[in-house]
């Protein structure tokens, strides 16, 4: 059975776009370390926001070498108005899987019972429950409301599937 | 909350087609328990329609206190600030502040954070100011993110609430102090361009912006006219015009040229 893949909570949106323009400024294909640097980041900082921007589609990675995909290309002229072009690659990512799952079973879900199913999955982002749900919710706010995928509502703290 | 600006005949009448905003002669003193300490001296420039301004200089020069003034938030010891052909004595409501810590509400939602602006307006039916709170924050890019609470939002997107408190009041002027000292480098990179692209655009009703700033090469990305403050207590020691096309390239010659001035008068 393949393994799921598994967004790093940490990364915001703003720094995946910083990260593909800076690409793009390179001339469309950076060395990783020298991207860091660039930033005053270690590697191991910047390691987990390459990650998500090559889980996007939006660069990819090859022996310490950054490059710019289209898809890449298409959301820096967009801006983040263009992250519902992400949302085929992020739905097959957790915890956005998943919550896609159970509001469209259920139509609404609070992110307790989005982190509870993912916990059956064997993912968890903290072993502190509290925080663990805050993780997942933070994510699903951060994320896949920009790209349409998930509607919230912080006064009852509840998702929604986004009408097309 | 905000009152009209009082008339007043000091102002240079030969400006005012051009100049937006003048700080004339302006010092501040504080009275300790034995001394007066002066914060700043004799501090002047203007500010023309069109420009994004920004104010530099050392940590504890007075820059803050000096946006403050404009705002008309703190009264100088001496001098004053014009708006147009006006006076500034207290806050009025074309020259908005934007604050260092975003000062959000964290017991409202974005979408009540940036209607809480327009709450003094008594004349604007409740429709209106939710109406005009939406588009505020659909203007800056946080379209479906009206229902989530601060807590739950990024760095990044909380500045944009931020601003888009400021756009609701319409203001001609924005004053923005240290607005991306709180972000991380990649973070604070990415918004630079994205928020002076919601500032200054033909939609926006912002005319001009004034921020403060320590980062030398924030402000030669950003501005058109960097004021460079000395120590306190803080007087101007050099005005430039960064004349460069945006959007700019921080690793050119020229860019760098410009960063070589303001260190230079910084130091």
């Amino acid at each position: 059975m393949p393994q799921d893949v598994v967004f790093p909570p940490s990364v915001s949106s703003s720094q995946v776009m910083a990260l593909i323009k800076s690409v793009k400024e390179g001339g469309g294909k950076v060395d990783a370390a020298k991207l860091a640097d660039d930033f005053g980041f270690d590697l191991k900082s910047m390691l987990p926001i390459l990650d998500v921007a090559e889980m996007l589609g939006l660069v990819t990675v090859n022996g310490g070498d950054v490059s710019l995909t289209d898809l890449g290309s298409r959301i820096i002229k967009e801006g983040t108005s263009g992250f519902k072009l992400l949302k085929e690659n992020i739905s097959r990512i957790e915890p956005f899987k998943t919550a896609l799952e159970l509001t469209k079973k259920s139509g609404f879900v609070t992110s307790r019972q989005i982190s509870e199913a993912l916990k059956q999955k064997g993912i968890i982002f903290s072993d502190d429950d509290e925080e663990n749900e805050s993780i997942v919710e933070a994510v699903l706010v951060h994320w896949a409301i920009y790209a349409n995928m998930l509607k919230y509502d912080g006064k009852t703290a509840v998702f929604s599937r986004a009408s097309n | 909350m905000y009152e009209e600006a009082t008339q007043d005949e000091g102002q240079p009448q030969e400006e005012t087609s051009a100049v937006l905003l003048t700080v004339k002669s302006i010092s501040y003193s504080v009275q300790l328990e034995k001394r007066v300490l002066d914060v700043l001296k004799d501090i002047s420039f203007s500010v023309n329609d069109g420009q994004f301004v920004s104010i530099i200089g050392p940590s504890g020069a007075g820059k803050s206190t000096l946006l403050r003034i404009i705002a008309g938030l703190v009264r100088p010891t001496s001098g004053h600030v014009y708006y147009r052909d006006q006076e500034v004595t207290r806050p009025i409501k074309n020259i908005s502040m934007m604050f260092q810590n975003y000062a959000l509400l964290p017991w409202k939602t974005a979408l009540e954070n940036v209607e809480i602006a327009l709450y003094s307006n008594d004349q604007l039916p409740a429709k209106e100011k939710r109406e005009k709170a939406l588009k505020a924050l659909t203007a800056v890019g946080l379209s479906g993110f009206e229902n989530a609470y601060p807590g739950e939002l990024s760095g990044g997107m909380k500045q944009r609430v931020a601003i888009a408190r400021a756009l609701v009041l319409e203001p001609e002027i924005l004053l923005m102090d240290e607005p991306f000292s709180a972000l991380d480098p990649l973070t604070a990179d990415h918004l630079r361009n994205e928020v002076y692209s919601y500032l200054i655009n033909p939609q926006s009703p912002i005319r001009s912006v004034i921020m403060v700033s320590h980062n030398v090469e924030e402000v030669i990305e950003l501005s058109d006219k960097v004021v460079v403050l000395s120590p306190r207590p803080a007087h101007v020691v050099g005005e430039i015009d960064i004349l460069l096309n945006r959007p700019r390239d921080k690793k050119s010659f020229e860019f760098y040229t410009y960063v070589d001035q303001v260190f230079a008068l910084l130091t």
